[in-house]
């Protein structure tokens, strides 16, 4: 079976891309917030929720992906597409650095702060570092799909 | 939508080469339909190697098929 849909397959796969990152935000910190904002999640509740977001986006990608190819049909990348691809993975890196060093400046406040006594907006730990982590790879994958997609609705 | 420079005579060429389509165009150069619609809407600049591979395939050179529009250097 072969249904023409409008997009091409390279557009839709990105589609598919974005729909898996807000699928995982969307479980990952909903789980989180239904466990209550201020509540420290323990560790072993920590790694079970991450073990379940791990399985969930490989499911996704298996159904979306799989229907994707099932529906389009296949074209090579030529060139075109590995430029847009080299944008968008300027932009995704460049998301991806700052957000890191970011938490890597937020846990050595958190080591001064211990020392000085600062506000505990400075404080952080394992499972706040985790979170913080998944937002900036969510932030990234989001961003280079949705630079991608910008070239491909634009036409150029 | 931002216009290129650079533009081209794609699509004239094309139909006088016995009205072929985008899509026959777009396969005997290696490249999607979608980017033939591009370039053919000055929306998109080819690496060169496309330039020359879509000129050999009208059998011009490369200066009958793109050509510049913007400012002279000075």
């Amino acid at each position: 079976m072969n249904i023409q849909i409008s997009a091409t397959r390279r557009e839709a796969l990105i589609w598919g891309t974005l729909a898996v990152d807000v699928l995982v935000a969307l479980y990952y910190f909903g789980s989180i917030a239904a466990q209550g904002l201020g509540g420290e999640l323990s560790e072993p509740a920590l790694v079970g929720l991450v073990v379940r977001t791990v399985v969930l986006a490989i499911v996704a990608s298996v159904v979306i992906f799989g229907a994707i190819h099932a529906l389009t049909r296949a074209e090579p990348m030529d060139e075109r597409d590995y430029r847009f691809q080299a944008r968008a993975n300027t932009v995704g890196y460049y998301v991806l650095a700052v957000g890191v060093v970011a938490v890597i400046g937020h846990i050595i406040m958190h080591s001064v702060a211990g020392n000085i006594g600062a506000p505990t907006i400075f404080r952080t730990s394992p499972a706040t570092v985790v979170h913080l982590l998944i937002v900036v790879l969510v932030a990234s994958s989001v961003l280079r799909a949705a630079v991608q997609l910008f070239h491909y609705r634009r036409g150029g | 939508m931002p216009k290129l420079n650079i533009s081209n005579s794609i699509r004239r060429l094309r139909f006088e080469h016995g009205e072929m389509t985008q899509a026959a165009l777009a396969e005997s150069v290696g490249v999607t339909r979608q980017t033939i619609l591009a370039l053919e809407a000055n929306r998109y600049s080819p690496s060169l190697e496309l330039a020359f591979r879509i000129a050999r395939v009208f059998d011009k050179p490369l200066e009958e098929v793109f050509y510049y529009e913007g400012e002279p250097d000075n």
